[in-house]
């Protein structure tokens, strides 16, 4: 009886180890930010009180299978403390479906294409009352936080891509945005 | 039928949600276009969102079974997802979507598919994963309708038209027909419906009339 019983148990081992296998060898999606390939800030809007800067990220699914970016969204790390100048908002939209309401429609991309899709960043800075190139002459390095909510076959999980937008890139930006004045 | 005598109206409405009551709905925007001999048929996601049968993957903690199971279905089935695929297993039962898969794989081997979800439940193919509604319910996990036949009677009760339906039809040229009121045939509906007048979900029309149903019945009849 034992015997059967120790048949039996490695015969459950071994189903287990097959679908263990099986698994990891299907893989799951994979999103990837890849920031080091972002465009240059440039400055789309500008008024007496309020800055838009836009620019891309290129992203895409590098996994083995099709997955849902479910929500995307930017978190600025800029305390008071070190900039208080004027309030930063951020949006988030892919510019093959682009919404200008700050909401991330989820949506399915498959894991087969080489191309990246682009994230357009938006980042509006507000001055309430005052001027905003004066406000802006004070911006600091901006590091910013890609947020992602990914579905895919494994249960959804929150990753995030960092980078970091130097200082002399957004009086850059300005300055081109002035120029084309 | 013939079917140039039936025309088909898609009405839009605004987002529905679990606030609304689907009836005042479809009385609100299609009642003054409804005629005696018209059928009104409603797209099941949005019965359903009215019924508050939704869920986040957020709030589900997909079993084992869930997890093991998704990986052995088709990657483009709402069930391929963990949550997809827990949302399938609540409805169902554990033990009856574990029958239908060992049964579903079985055929598969013999070249026969979608045995799965005849087996697992009628939520099983009703269940719309992430993505598959428009938002803000892109975001849910949308089930099937319950009570599908009892909707539509509620509808021509309150309306007075010809007949309704609660269909569930997408742009690959499927339409299946979940609940009719009495004396409609749901073949003969689907038929109809096939080319999707619903549109895609960003029309927001999830409401379709079938003008003159009833005339063009009678002529063929």
């Amino acid at each position: 009886m034992l015997v059967y019983a120790g048949y039996f148990l490695a015969f459950l081992g071994l189903v287990f180890l097959a679908l263990a296998l099986y698994i990891w060898r299907q893989g799951d999606a994979d999103f990837v930010f890849d920031t080091a390939n972002r465009s240059r800030l440039e400055l789309e809007k500008e008024t007496a009180d309020e800055m838009v800067f836009t620019f891309n990220v290129p992203f895409r699914n590098r996994g083995s299978q099709q997955g849902t970016l479910m929500d995307v969204f930017v978190r600025p790390w800029i305390p008071k403390e070190q900039f208080s100048a004027a309030e930063l908002t951020t949006k988030v939209t892919v510019a093959s479906c682009p919404r200008s309401d700050g909401y991330w429609e989820a949506t399915l991309f498959p894991n087969e294409k080489l191309e990246h899709d682009i994230a357009v960043i938006k980042l509006r800075f507000h001055s309430e009352g005052g001027d905003i190139r004066q406000a802006m002459d004070q911006i600091v390095d901006l590091p910013l936080n890609i947020v992602y909510q990914v579905v895919a076959r494994a249960e959804w999980y929150l990753s995030k891509t960092m980078l970091e937008l130097p200082m002399e890139e957004f009086h850059a930006a300005m300055q081109n945005g002035r120029g084309q004045k | 039928m013939e079917e140039a005598r039936v025309e088909l109206v898609p009405v839009k409405t605004h987002i529905v949600t679990k606030r609304d009551n689907i009836v005042d709905v479809i009385e609100k925007y299609a009642g003054p276009d409804m005629g005696p001999d018209d059928v009104v048929s409603v797209a099941e996601s949005v019965v359903a969102i009215t019924q508050g049968r939704y869920r986040r993957p957020e709030e589900m903690s997909p079993s084992i079974l869930a997890h093991v199971l998704a990986r052995f279905v088709h990657r483009d089935s709402s069930c391929s997802s963990a949550c997809g695929m827990q949302a399938t297993i609540d409805e169902g039962g554990a033990l009856r979507v574990l029958f239908a898969f060992i049964v579903g794989g079985i055929a598969k081997v013999f070249g026969k598919s979608g045995v799965f979800y005849r087996l697992a439940g009628e939520q099983a193919a009703l269940i719309d994963d992430v993505t598959g509604t428009m938002p803000p319910f892109d975001k849910m996990l949308v089930f099937g309708p319950k009570d599908p036949v009892k909707v539509a009677e509620a509808i021509k009760a309150r309306l007075g038209c010809y007949g309704a339906a609660v269909a569930d039809v997408n742009d690959l040229k499927r339409a299946a027909v979940l609940g009719v009121t009495e004396g409609l045939q749901p073949a003969e509906l689907s038929r109809i419906l096939i080319h999707n007048p619903f549109g895609n979900a960003n029309q927001q029309t999830p409401i379709v009339i079938i003008k003159n149903y009833a005339a063009a019945a009678a002529k063929r009849g």
